[in-house]
């Protein structure tokens, strides 16, 4: 299948206040297929955000990008700012993290997505007002046509975070990132907010990148996953065979430090959870070599040195951007708990396989 | 169980209410006639959705607000109920940690004397030990004593929250108030700071009030769960039986938005193939 969206080499230098320049996107690639749900993981200051805007054409003031976007085979990198504009909310939208910063305080909800039609489209303020109301109701706000009338103010926070989906797809873009959506909302809303948007491509088409810093609501949701460490790839596959079979010491550690399903049997050290050790490099403080190494169980001489780029890693479609993923434990999180790893020379007795 | 001990915290039929958005509005009754009790060693969780009353149960336990009706005791003493100075001088015993690790520290306050800070203000600071019991705090909670030079904007989220568990530590507190101490933090760094809370707890016996929406986390580290609703505590329990069997609706509806392990393999409805 052809990408929609192709990123190849992607580099973005930030100019922060005080410090010269920062390299926070380390020549990222990735490809997005039409109707699929990719998800992006890393923590703060992997560059999962900085990827979707940079995409978007809205890399922060001063940035210098490098590298290739292409959508639908139109290199977006470099391309005038018209040819952007014209892309954003009918090829590509966002759904941002805090619905109440992208809606406007001071015009109604429905208001705001007969402009956003409107702006596309030709066609009359009744129509517009008919297909909002019809979008309003797609993304599950009940009563949908007196709820166009309300304020964003007026909306409870899950509410609000579906008329954004609303709005970011109401002009049936082919592709939507959806900036950590859940993130202020309760568990239960996210579980259906989640539903809602990765539902979407079902129904439309349209591809989902579902940037989040939580594994765990990457399972039940995305088709594939790539795992972002200090601006470059970690890891990327299907997403069942990245969750349950990660070859990626960083993926590792992250299932590992999951809370497991069932509840702490009783003593003290049970309730402890497999940690990685420090925290994560901050953007422009980098170690040589791999950026995970000073937190990785399994780095020497080469991870010191020698940055990893993303290799083939056994079954179809998974890449791995690590110099040891073969010595890899199994199963990888192993590596995390303290049991014993294939010690050298020791004679342990095994049972049945 | 033998012989349980008197509870480090009591709380009966707490009542907080809130003024109404205009004077002619009925005032919010933001909790309703909650009870729950929190022993010495043990962690109680309060879960529950937004708006359910869980921060502002905990305003009141921490005696920063007081309650419009019921009594919050700790250790015997109705703390709604004594002169403001003997609160203060309670006040060590009964310690906040606060989701936000960035905000909960001065900007221009160095870790050293944000750690120190909490002894000065109690009268415990002696400049001939004061030193080392900073650099021992630091260490107990996983930082280097170096660190204590640094400015909260030179650490990490998880170091930062770290510097606020020793602040709560400083004074040798019997019951942490946590009001979601780690759903701040990146995940990789996530169970190291969970690991520390559960060791300090295992260490000396601390009772853990522990305020969190991450049901998947409860379920591993605390011992009993209350389930709030709209002010109401509608189903409470020791953690293992509310997580596996729930009997209120709305623990049912809480735990099912809990996304499994990622790791475990299970059904997953797979987009028809087109």
């Amino acid at each position: 299948m052809t990408a929609l969206l192709s990123v190849r080499d992607l580099r973005v230098t930030l100019r922060t206040p005080g410090t010269e320049r920062v390299q926070a996107l380390r020549g990222l690639s990735f490809d997005v297929r039409p109707g699929e749900v990719l998800a992006l993981v890393g923590e703060s200051g992997a560059g999962k955000s900085l990827t979707a805007r940079t995409v978007l054409g809205l890399a922060p003031h001063g940035a210098t990008v490098t590298g290739s976007v292409r959508l639908d085979g139109r290199e977006l990198v470099g391309a005038p700012p018209r040819l952007l504009r014209s892309l954003r909310g009918r090829r590509m939208s966002l759904v941002p993290q805090d619905a109440l910063a992208v809606l406007s305080p001071v015009h109604t909800v429905g208001g705001q997505l007969v402009r956003a039609l409107r702006s596309v489209h030709r066609m009359s303020r009744a129509q517009a007002r008919r297909r909002a109301v019809r979008a309003l109701d797609r993304v599950g706000i009940p009563d949908a046509a007196r709820r166009a009338h309300a304020y964003p103010h007026e909306l409870s926070g899950g509410m609000r975070q579906r008329a954004v989906i609303a709005m970011a797809t109401v002009n049936e873009p082919a592709l939507v990132f959806a900036d950590e959506p859940t993130t202020a909302l309760d568990p239960p809303v996210q579980a259906r907010i989640l539903e809602l948007l990765c539902g979407l491509g079902e129904e439309t088409g349209t591809a989902l990148v579902l940037i989040t810093h939580d594994l765990g609501v990457v399972g039940g949701h995305a088709d594939r996953v790539a795992v972002l460490y200090a601006g470059r790839h970690a890891e990327s596959g299907p997403v069942e065979h990245v969750l349950r079979d990660p070859r990626s010491p960083y993926t590792a550690g992250l299932l590992a430090a999951l809370p497991p399903e069932t509840a702490a049997p009783g003593g003290p050290a049970d309730r402890l959870l497999p940690a990685i050790a420090g925290s994560p490099p901050a953007p422009g403080h980098l170690p040589r070599g791999c950026a995970f190494a000073p937190r990785c169980p399994l780095a020497e001489g080469d991870c010191r040195t020698l940055e990893p780029s993303p290799v083939p890693a056994g079954d179809p479609g998974r890449l791995v951007s690590c110099h040891r993923w073969r010595d890899l434990p199994d199963p990888a999180h192993s590596l995390y708990t303290g049991t014993p790893r294939r010690a050298p020379g020791a004679t342990v007795e095994r049972g049945p396989a | 169980m033998t012989d349980p001990a008197p509870p480090l915290l009591e709380v009966r039929d707490l009542v907080v209410r809130y003024p109404g958005r205009t004077r002619r509005d009925a005032p919010v009754t933001a909790v309703d006639g909650v009870s729950l009790d929190v022993r010495a060693g043990e962690t109680l969780a309060l879960v529950g959705e937004s708006g359910c009353g869980k921060s502002s149960t905990a305003a009141a336990v921490l005696g920063l607000r007081r309650p419009d009706a019921g009594s919050v005791r700790f250790e015997g003493q109705d703390l709604t109920a004594i002169t403001p100075a003997r609160l203060r001088a309670l006040r060590p015993a009964f310690q906040p940690v606060l989701q936000d690790p960035y905000g909960s520290l001065s900007p221009r306050l160095r870790v050293r004397d944000a750690v120190a800070e909490p002894l000065r203000l109690h009268g415990r600071w002696d400049r001939a030990t004061g030193p080392d019991r900073v650099a021992e705090l630091l260490e107990r909670v996983g930082l280097d004593p170096a660190h204590g030079d640094r400015l909260p904007h030179e650490l990490s989220g998880g170091q930062c929250q770290r510097v606020g568990i020793a602040r709560a530590l400083a004074c040798e507190p019997r019951l942490l108030v946590l009001d979601e101490p780690v759903s701040a933090l990146d995940p990789s760094v996530r169970a190291g700071v969970v690991n520390l809370l559960t060791r300090l707890q295992d260490e000396r016996g601390l009772g853990y009030l522990l305020i969190c929406h991450d049901l998947a986390l409860v379920r591993h580290v605390a011992h009993r769960v209350a389930v709030m609703r709209r002010g109401r505590v509608v189903e409470s329990g020791p953690a293992r039986r509310v997580c596996s069997h729930p009997e209120h609706p709305h623990t049912r509806e809480l735990l099912e938005a809990v996304p499994p392990h990622p790791g475990t393999p299970r059904r997953r409805t797979l987009p028809a193939a087109s």
